[in-house]
C-alpha cells in the first residue's frame, strides 16, 4: 500500500476512463453513421417508391383498354401546371394485372403546403398527393420536398417548345413530352457531432429528374 | 491485469464487428435498391427500344409479321411478337407484344409493353387534301378543329388556328414575316400520305360473299342512284330517277359489311341516318360515274354533338366530286348539314353552281358540316363580296372519328398507334 497502490490507481483510472471516453466516441460514432446510412436508405427507397408510382402513372396517359371508350384521346391531360396535373387514363385492374377495365379514370397529382408537415422537422417536406376520380386524396409523407412539371409540346417551334403553366385549356392538347422533377429529403434532421467533416447539409436527400417523359398516346393521332 | 485486457479486446471486436456488420448491410440495402431501379429501368428503355424497332419495321413494311426473339441489346435482350388481333368485324388491327429483360445472362428483370395498331384511316382527318393551291390561304380568323393534314404546303396569312395535330410535307408558307400561324395541337412537317389510286377494297367489302350471302349492295349500273335515309333506320332508294321507290331497313341494304357502292353511276344521298354506314360512287373505265350528289342535307338521327355516346356514323367516298346538288332543300338560309366522313379521291368537296347559287332571300347560306374532308385538292364552294354567292363554311370535327370511322373506309396504307400500355 503506499505511494505505489495511489499511483496504480490513478494510472488505471487513467486507462479505464481514456478506454471509456473511446468506447462512447465510438458508439456515438457508429450511431451516427448508422442513422446517417439509414436515413440515406429511406430516402433512397422513398424517391425509388415516388418514381416507380409516377412512371407507372404517366406513362399510361391516355391509355384506355378500349380505346373507343376515350372519345377524345387530345384531352387526355386535363389541367398542367408546374405542380400540378390532371390527366385521363385506364388505371391498372390490379397490381398483377396493368391491363385496364376499359373505364377511363381521372387521376390528379399535386403537392400540399408545407405547413401541412409542421410537424416533422424538415420545413420544406410536403405531401404529394394522388386523387383517383375525385375521391379523397391520397398521400404519404415520403419527405418529398419538390415536385416541378414542364411540358413541351411539338408544335414546331424552333428551339423552344416549352409551354407556359398552367397550360391553356386550348393547349393541352400540344402537350407531347414532360419534365419531371422530384426531390425527396429526410424527414429529419441529422444532428451531426461526429461525422461532420464529411456532410455539410443535415437533410440527406435526393434527386430525381425525368428529362422528356412520353406518354405514347397523346401523340398518337 | 492480462485477461482482462484481452476481455476488452474481445469486447472492443465484438463491437466494431456488429456495427460495421450493421453498416454494411445498410450500405448493401441502399446499393441493391439503386441497382434494382437501375436493371428495371434498363429492362424498360431495352422494351422500349424493341417496341420502337418493331413500329419502324411495320410503318416500312405493313405486312411484317415476323417479330424478334431474343435480340441481344444494351446488355440485355428483347422479344417481340407482332399478329393481328380481331375487334368485332374488323380483323386489321394489329397487337405488338415486347417484352425486354436485363441483365441479358441472368436476367432478373423485366418490363413489357403491349401496343394496339389499327390502320390509319382518312377518317380521322377534319381536313385532308393531296394538293394545295396556293392561292387558297388559311387567314386570321379561321379555326380548324381536328387533325389536319396537306401533302403540299400549308398557305397561311395571319394568325389561323389549328385546334388538331397538324402535320404537311412541304412545311409552312407564310405570306408575312409576322404571321403566327397556332398550331395548339403540335405541328410535323415532313410528313407524307399518301392518296390511294383505287378504291378496290371498299368495292371488294361490297361484292363479298360468305356462304352465298352477299355482305354488302354493290351494283354496276350508268345510271344515278337515289339514297334516301330515313330516321326509323330504314333506306328508301331506287336505281334511277324514274324507277320505283323501294323502302327496307339500312342493315338489310348495307349488308354485314355496312358498304353500299355505286359502280359506273352518280350516287344521291340525303335523309337522317340511323345506324352506320359508307356509301360510294365509284367511277370506272367505261362510264363517267363516281360523283357523289347531296341532294338535301345528311345528318345523324343522334348527334354526336349533344350526345357524344351516338353511334351514327356515315363515310361518303366519291371517285370524283362530292358536290351539292343546287336544290330548293339546299339553298335556304338553313344552308346544307352534312354529318360524316367525306373521301373524294380524284377531287374534292364542292357546290353545284357555287358562283351564281343563292338562297332566295338573299342570306349567306352555310355547309354546316360534321365531321371531316379528305379530298385530292380543295374546291371552291361559294364566292365573297356583298352578298356573296354559293355557301360559307361552317365546320365542325367529330372527335368520334379519332378513335372509330366509317365501315370500311379508305385506309392510308400504314398503321397508326392506338393505345400504347407500358
Amino acid at each position: 500500500m503506499g505511494s505505489q497502490v495511489i499511483l496504480d490507481l490513478i494510472a488505471s483510472s487513467l486507462t479505464f476512463g481514456t478506454l471509456l471516453l473511446m468506447a462512447i466516441r465510438l458508439n456515438g460514432g457508429v450511431s451516427e453513421s448508422s442513422q446517417m446510412y439509414n436515413g440515406d436508405l429511406l430516402v433512397q427507397s422513398n424517391i425509388t417508391t415516388v418514381i416507380n408510382m409516377i412512371e407507372t402513372d404517366f406513362r399510361r396517359i391516355g391509355y384506355c383498354a378500349n380505346p373507343a371508350n376515350l372519345p377524345d384521346p387530345t384531352k387526355a391531360i386535363v389541367y398542367a401546371s408546374d405542380t400540378a396535373i390532371t390527366f385521363q387514363t385506364d388505371l391498372p385492374i390490379s397490381s398483377t394485372n396493368m391491363n385496364g377495365d376499359s373505364v377511363i379514370d381521372v387521376v390528379k397529382y399535386y403537392v400540399g403546403s408545407t405547413s401541412e408537415l409542421s410537424m416533422t422537422p424538415n420545413p420544406r417536406d410536403r405531401i404529394l398527393y394522388r386523387v383517383v376520380n375525385n375521391k379523397p386524396p391520397k398521400g404519404a409523407n415520403l419527405g418529398v420536398t419538390q415536385f416541378s412539371l414542364v411540358y413541351f409540346a411539338g408544335n414546331g417551334t424552333p428551339f423552344d417548345d416549352t409551354l407556359k403553366t398552367p397550360v391553356p385549356t386550348a393547349q393541352l392538347g400540344a402537350i407531347s413530352a414532360m419534365q419531371i422533377t422530384i426531390q425527396v429529403e429526410n424527414m429529419a434532421a441529422q444532428t451531426l457531432r461526429y461525422n461532420t467533416a464529411k456532410f455539410d447539409n443535415q437533410y440527406s436527400n435526393a434527386f430525381w429528374r425525368q428529362v422528356r417523359l412520353v406518354s405514347r398516346n397523346l401523340q398518337n393521332r | 491485469m492480462g485477461r482482462n485486457s484481452i476481455y476488452l479486446a474481445i469486447g472492443f471486436t465484438i463491437t466494431c464487428l456488429l456495427s460495421g456488420m450493421n453498416l454494411s448491410r445498410v450500405s448493401v440495402d441502399a446499393f441493391s435498391n439503386a441497382i434494382n431501379y437501375e436493371e428495371m429501368s434498363m429492362a424498360h428503355n431495352i422494351v422500349q427500344a424493341g417496341t420502337n424497332f418493331a413500329c419502324n419495321q411495320l410503318f416500312l413494311t405493313p405486312n411484317w409479321r415476323d417479330g424478334y426473339t431474343n435480340v441481344p441489346f444494351a446488355g440485355g435482350k428483347f422479344t417481340t411478337s407482332v399478329g393481328f388481333v380481331v375487334r368485332g368485324r374488323d380483323s386489321s388491327w394489329i397487337q405488338i407484344v415486347s417484352t425486354g429483360y436485363y441483365p441479358a445472362d441472368r436476367p432478373v428483370d423485366s418490363a413489357t409493353i403491349k401496343i394496339l395498331l389499327q390502320p390509319s384511316l382518312f377518317s380521322k382527318f377534319a381536313y385532308f387534301s393531296n394538293t394545295d393551291p396556293g392561292t387558297i390561304v388559311w387567314t386570321t380568323g379561321d379555326t380548324v378543329w381536328g387533325p389536319y393534314h396537306t401533302n403540299t404546303k400549308i398557305y397561311t396569312n395571319g394568325n389561323p388556328v389549328f385546334n388538331g395535330k397538324t402535320t404537311t410535307y412541304q412545311g409552312i408558307s407564310k405570306s408575312n414575316n409576322s404571321d403566327k400561324p397556332q398550331f395548339n395541337g403540335g405541328y410535323e412537317s415532313g410528313v407524307y400520305i399518301t392518296m390511294p389510286s383505287d378504291l378496290s377494297s371498299l368495292k371488294g367489302k361490297a361484292q363479298q360473299k360468305i356462304s352465298g350471302v352477299t355482305q354488302g349492295f354493290y351494283l354496276n349500273t350508268k345510271r344515278d342512284f337515289y339514297l334516301n335515309f330515313n330516321a326509323n333506320g330504314t333506306v328508301t332508294y331506287r336505281a334511277d330517277s324514274v324507277a320505283g321507290w323501294t323502302t327496307t331497313t339500312l342493315s338489310a341494304f348495307a349488308g354485314p359489311n355496312q358498304v353500299v357502292v355505286i359502280d359506273g353511276g352518280n350516287l344521291h344521298i340525303k335523309g337522317t341516318l340511323n345506324g352506320q354506314v359508307t356509301v360510294a360512287a365509284l367511277s370506272n373505265s367505261t362510264t363517267k360515274g363516281g360523283t357523289v350528289w347531296v341532294d338535301s342535307s345528311v345528318a345523324y338521327n343522334t348527334n354526336p354533338l349533344t350526345v357524344p355516346t351516338s353511334t351514327d356514323l356515315l363515310g361518303v367516298v366519291a371517285t370524283n366530286y362530292i358536290e351539292i346538288k343546287d336544290t330548293t332543300y339546299n339553298n335556304t338560309a338553313a344552308g346544307v348539314t352534312i354529318q360524316g366522313a367525306l373521301f373524294s379521291m380524284n377531287d374534292g368537296l364542292t357546290a353545284e353552281n357555287y358562283d351564281t347559287r343563292k338562297a332566295p332571300s338573299g342570306q349567306t347560306m352555310s355547309i354546316h358540316l360534321l365531321g371531316g374532308v379528305s379530298q385530292q385538292s380543295r374546291q371552291p364552294v361559294g364566292t365573297v363580296g356583298s352578298p356573296g354567292t354559293g355557301f360559307k363554311k361552317s365546320y365542325n370535327y367529330d372527335t368520334r372519328m379519332l378513335v372509330t370511322a366509317p365501315p370500311s373506309f379508305p385506309t392510308t396504307g400504314a398503321y397508326e398507334i392506338l393505345e400504347w400500355l407500358e
